[in-house]
């Protein structure tokens, strides 16, 4: 009871002294309230610390534990593991077999005969293994392991009886039971696929590979007379009678003349492309034909001073590793052809890993992703993500390795060497990604160059999840810009003009009505935004548009015309009169742009008869193409502006001319020729700066005009300076809009661009009313909060109501009004479901205001319920939320402290 | 593995392709089993997973509940990986996907129980490619298709789909399709696009309604969902494999043959012990799906029912 103790002066009468019930409730009341306060600051450092635990293993490499060796190595050309990591199996070059029991060290009694091997190719994610005879035939085959639970009853009569994670080794196979205590076999298997006879000249094969492509197995083979073929088996397997049939074809390869045998051959891309490795560091790549593979281009791998010492390729065959003698491991990766720029697809070297100074000897590649490993002659060990680049895990083997392997799971790598097998536990974390392929550019398989993707598949293994959220932050702040620009006018001044203009009457039913729009679900919002707004300013664009500064212009008309009223009628009508008449002026405006829209459509935008020739397919081929387009196929909007200009036009990939007599042509005219010239296809940049240039030339305009006439107090004033700003403005935005064009500006390149139905225009609208109540009340708020002490000396000084709104009340204000735009931008920021209906979600990184963009906070509301939990998509997921929380956390916390700052200030006053 | 069940699909169609062709009056095979109800049946059955199979599955609970009053059905329908993790967790003892499990999803169910999810195909759905009711397009190529929505095309026209009319020919083709972590989008992707990525214009809707009702309100929108999803508003295309070939409708007929490139099978996982019989419960809603009267579901939520055959060969996988 400190209180009690602090009113030591007993002197005070009994009447002055608190009772004892309030003093406790007082006391309680502190204690319910400090526990409140600090619950909530430990509520959002308890949120923090979460997402800063979920998201940090992201940034954490692999974890290795070495896992002990058994004695058991061969010279191996085959090697494999179980997916449980139960046993190894090895083949030789005398094509036997052996499995081992990686837990027992028991060779398994029965092996697999493959035939004595010449030469061998064996895909470990597919199970295909490609054997070449020394009598120069080939045989294809699937080489695995299979895996049943059975129930005691079905085991194998020579199972011994076991305890809890005990094996036994049968002839064959393992049996195990299981920690779950269930009985698990294991076993390999091989079955024939098919058969190349060698051909007549007996030539022997040099180098082979093999793959299965969906329901094509295909191997590719060389001879040491120069010769090639690729072979696919297609298997037709019924999944309800269990019947299968196989078709085989054959294509040759035409090797280019005088050129060395390659000492390996790799299948990329499904088994169209076929890139040979020379032993001297060229790639010869070969495209498959209707008839043969043919040759396409030829690359050097690597540089002059390195040599090829390993070559594998990566899961989903677009990438081929090559190992060098100096110790790198490089990735040279198969691009697409690029449509928009007329780049023909060609290898290209996109990563480079080093180990050390040794020569790196063996590359194996993961079944689950682009994880491989890498070892060199030292025996040191590496395992790297090929396409993030993250460091997964190393080790340190011994030297003269024969083979590494990766285990199906990614939980575990071996080493072969002559004589043992050293084995490793690996947690691969989140290989995908780190701190910088989240952020950053990142080079995928295929692309031509590197980029910012959000692309977080689902399909299968062999599919690049693509994780960088830096498109989803673009998104969150396009939304929060665009909502802002439609919000913040409309907010500010509501609430300038309700604290400062409005009778006291009408302001006490109108802000409560504006609060009231703060209730809406946003969800509903959303859903209005989608199937209501969106088809309307589909099919209402240029009447949208217009109204934006129609409606406002005939605001300030009425409201200048207001004055004009005959005598003292102005001051003399109720308020309510006045703001019918406006009301009545917002009317008209509309109605004035469903009109002028569409004319004003046409007017700008429209299509002169030679484009509408254009677009009608009516052309003529250009003999006398500009010397720098010639050859080109795709054009920029800049060169296509550049073009139009000589009056050519480009139409399906061609530089067209006009035909000459399209007078009598019969052309549709489009509805709203705004949405063609948005699409770049036809029309001068021009008019789209005149458009978007207007208001701020009206803006300008109007300062001019201000100082007009300043002096005197003639009625007709405001509505003269009203006029002749309009009519200021046109020529500026022409002028301005000149200058843009004479710049080579194009607004399609940048704020404007394709019109689709779902986009960032509608979103700006529907959000800026869903953040348009918090800014106008907590606006109105401040400025009612400006004593009015400071107002009644003001106008006691002579001033006008609106020079005391603009130089006292604001500035006192403004704090408070900065304060509310932030907290705005907080929830504009932070706004789920309104993006998530009305936009396509679609992660693009441009500012087109007509078209789509993906937040933050919608990413989150879409996958999460679909991620699996603990996954790397999953952090990412939680990464995307603690980013939106800083986000929010650094503008409300910046807001506060802006208005703090300021209040001390005004506290003065 | 998607591929696999496709070729699933196309050779079903060499076994009952004729039967189905001469029926097309009534599409549900003769010969399925009638369900009867019977004894000792009670608790709840839980369903997590895709949404493409949300009403279907709702269709079964609601038959097996009127089977077994005593017994309530729960379904939501979020999407396809939220089956695995509720699977695995035991939190649901059904799991409808439109796709297979990944990897790593098996991974992590076999980790918990020692064995592998089981896999039920309890019917077949055309992914169909949906446009406006009023478009004059009416078939495309997979290859066109690829062009569509994949990053190996540029921004395309109606126009250069060959459609001639006016209003619609240089209008930019609006695309929709299903958000990125679902079992229709990895599927689409993997089978109609080749594997190549999607433009990042392809605008993402939450659910397979919400995309039909997208192209239904825009005209000059492109779409695709599961064929049940459809609404007279919008029109399902007629699909080839390459320009050139014949396309096929996404019905009954083409889905059997296999002609349709995009059918697939509706799958439902269960966690099936090897060790041990299933429990009535599930054994007998398992039942209830290969019945005559759970393929009736099927048909009525425009899907296609399995034929007799087919049906028998999944209930004898579950040792029914």
């Amino acid at each position: 009871m400190p209180n009690s103790q602090e009113l030591p002066d007993r002197t005070l009468p009994d009447r002055f002294r608190p009772r004892r019930r309030v003093l406790l409730i007082d006391q309680i009341a502190e204690s319910v309230i400090t526990l409140g306060g600090l619950g909530v600051i430990a509520a959002v450092l308890g949120i923090i610390a979460y997402l800063a635990w979920v998201v940090y293993p992201l940034t954490q490499p692999g974890h290795v534990a070495p896992a002990g060796s058994l004695a058991f190595g061969a010279d191996s050309s085959v090697a494999m593991v179980d997916e449980y990591e139960r046993l190894v199996a090895l083949a030789g070059s005398n094509g036997v077999l052996r499995a081992v029991s990686i837990q027992t060290g028991d060779v398994l009694p029965e092996s697999i005969e493959l035939g004595e091997i010449h030469l061998s190719s064996y895909s470990s994610s597919s199970g295909l293994l490609v054997l070449a005879r020394d009598d120069a035939s080939i045989d294809l085959g699937t080489l695995g392991f299979e895996s049943k639970v059975l129930r005691r009853k079905d085991l194998p009569s020579e199972t011994p009886e076991l305890a809890i994670d005990q094996i036994a080794t049968l002839p064959g196979s393992i049996v195990e039971r299981t920690g779950e205590d269930q009985f698990r076999q294991v076993w390999a298997i091989y079955e024939e696929a098919g058969r190349i006879e060698p051909p007549e000249s007996g030539s022997p094969v040099v180098a082979l590979d093999g793959e299965i492509f969906g329901r094509d197995k295909v191997a590719a083979v060389v001879r040491a007379d120069g010769s090639g073929s690729v072979m696919t088996v297609t298997t037709r397997r019924s999944l309800v009678g269990g019947t299968s049939s196989a078709k085989v074809r054959t294509l040759p390869i035409e090797i280019r003349p005088n050129t060395a045998l390659p000492s390996s051959v790799v299948l990329l891309d499904d088994g169209n492309e076929l890139v040979f490795v020379g032993a001297n560091g060229n790639a010869d790549r070969y495209t498959k034909g209707s008839a043969a593979y043919t040759f396409s281009e030829t690359t050097s791998l690597v540089e002059a001073d390195q040599n090829i010492t390993a070559v594998s390729p990566l899961l989903g065959r677009n990438t081929i590793l090559i190992g060098t003698d100096d110790g790198h491991v490089l990735t040279w990766m198969l691009t697409r052809a690029d449509p928009e720029s007329d780049v023909a697809r060609s290898l290209v070297r996109v990563k480079e890993f080093r180990i050390a100074d040794q020569p790196v000897t063996r590359i194996a590649t993961s079944q689950r992703d682009r994880t491989f490993i890498a070892a060199d002659a030292a025996g040191e060990i590496r395992l790297w993500h090929a396409t993030s680049g993250k460091l997964v895990g190393k080790a340190n083997g011994s030297a003269s390795l024969k083979s590494v392997l990766i285990s199906p799971k990614l939980d575990g790598f071996y080493a072969i060497g002559q004589d043992a097998i050293s084995a490793w536990d690996l947690e691969p974390g989140h290989p995908t990604v780190t701190l910088r392929s989240l952020f950053l550019p990142v080079w995928y398989e295929g692309d031509q160059a590197p980029s910012l993707v959000y692309q977080s598949t689902a399909a299968d293994d062999s599919a690049e999840p693509k994780l960088s959220i830096t498109p989803l932050i673009f998104g969150t702040l396009k939304a929060t810009v665009f909502a802002m620009i439609f919000a913040i006018p409309i907010a500010v001044m509501a609430a300038i003009y309700s604290s400062e203009f409005l009778p006291k009457r009408i302001r006490s039913r109108v802000k409560p009505t504006v609060e009231m729009m703060a209730s809406l679900p946003s969800v509903v919002l959303g859903f209005i935004a989608a199937m209501v707004l969106a088809p309307f300013v589909r099919d209402h664009l240029s009447a949208v548009l217009i109204g934006l500064v129609v409606v406002p212009v005939a605001i300030l008309v009425a409201s200048s015309l207001w004055p004009m009223l005959p005598g003292t009628l102005a001051w003399r009508l109720p308020q309510w009169v006045q703001l019918s008449f406006i009301g009545l002026a917002c009317l008209l405006g509309v109605l004035l742009s469903t009109v002028a829209g569409p004319m004003a459509d046409r007017a700008l935008f429209g299509i002169s008869q030679d484009e509408k020739a254009v677009l009608a397919g009516q052309v003529v081929a250009v003999e006398q193409v500009p010397k720098w387009a010639e050859g080109k196929k795709r054009f920029t909007l800049s060169e296509r502006n550049r073009l139009r200009s000589s009056g050519l036009y480009v139409l399906d990939d061609e530089i067209v001319r006009p035909a000459a007599d399209t007078a009598g042509l019969a052309v549709p005219s489009e509805r709203s020729p705004l949405k063609v010239w948005l699409t770049g296809m036809v029309g001068s940049p021009l008019p789209g700066w005149v458009a978007l240039l207007f208001v701020p030339s009206l803006a300008l305009a109007g300062i001019f005009t201000m100082g007009f006439g300043r002096q005197s107090a003639e009625k007709w004033l405001p509505l003269a300076r009203v006029l002749i700003s309009i009519v200021l403005a046109v020529p500026i935005a022409m002028i301005l809009a000149r200058l843009c064009v004479a710049l080579g500006w194009d607004a399609r390149e940048s704020v404007l661009g394709t019109f689709t139905q779902r986009n960032t225009f509608v979103v700006g609208i529907i959000m800026g009313f869903a953040i348009i109540p918090i800014i106008f009340t907590l606006s109105d708020d401040a400025m009612q909060s400006v004593p009015n002490s400071l107002r009644a000396a003001s106008l006691g000084a002579g001033a006008t109501q609106w020079q005391t709104t603009m130089r006292i009340v604001l500035p006192v204000a403004a704090s408070g009004i900065f304060s509310a735009v932030m907290i705005g931008l907080g929830r504009a920021a932070g706004e789920t479901m309104i993006v998530l209906m009305a936009t396509g979600n679609t992660p693009v990184m441009d500012w087109n205001i007509f078209g789509g963009l993906r937040t933050l906070s919608a990413n989150i509301a879409v996958e999460l319920p679909e991620a699996d939990r603990g996954g790397t998509h999953y952090r990412v997921l939680f990464l995307c939320g603690a980013v939106l929380f800083a986000i929010t956390f650094v503008v409300n916390t910046s807001a506060e402290v802006v208005r703090q700052h300021f209040r001390k200030r005004s506290a003065m006053l | 593995m998607l591929k696999r069940v496709m070729l699933g699909v196309a050779a079903l169609g060499l076994l009952t392709g004729t039967s189905a062709a001469q029926d097309n009056a009534n599409p549900l095979d003769e010969a399925l089993p009638n369900y009867e109800s019977t004894q000792g049946v009670t608790g709840s059955i839980k369903s997590m997973g895709s949404d493409t199979m949300n009403n279907i599955m709702t269709l079964w609970g609601e038959l097996f509940m009127k089977a077994y009053p005593g017994v309530s059905v729960e379904v939501i329908g979020k999407g396809s990986s939220t089956a695995p993790p509720a699977l695995t967790e035991g939190q649901a003892q059904f799991g409808p996907m439109s796709r297979e499990m990944k990897a790593a999803e098996v991974d992590r169910f076999e980790e918990v129980h020692g064995y592998k999810p089981m896999l039920l195909r309890t019917g077949i759905d055309c992914l169909a490619v949906f446009v406006h009711k009023d478009c004059p397009l009416e078939s495309l190529s997979l290859d066109q298709v690829t062009e569509i929505f994949s990053v190996k095309g540029t921004d395309m026209t109606w126009g250069d789909l060959g459609v001639k009319d006016s209003s619609w020919r240089h209008q930019p083709v609006t695309l929709y399709g299903r958000n990125s972590a679902s079992g229709t989008y990895g599927y689409f992707k993997q089978v109609a696009l080749g594997g190549n990525d999607f433009k990042d214009t392809v605008k993402e809707q939450p659910g397979s309604s919400a995309v039909v009702q997208a192209v239904a309100t825009d005209p000059y929108a492109m779409g695709y969902s599961g064929i049940g999803y459809a609404t007279q508003d919008v029109k399902a295309l007629a699909l080839s494999e390459a320009t050139g070939d014949e396309a096929f409708s996404p019905d009954l007929e083409h889905a059997y043959s296999g002609e349709y490139p995009l059918a697939r099978f509706l799958l439902v996982y269960i966690n099936n012990n090897p060790g041990r019989e299933l429990e009535p419960l599930r054994a007998e809603f398992i039942k209830l799906i290969f019945s005559r009267q759970g393929q009736e579901a099927v048909l009525k939520d425009g899907y296609f029912p399995l034929p007799a055959s087919m049906a028998s060969e999944e209930l004898g996988n579950v040792g029914l």
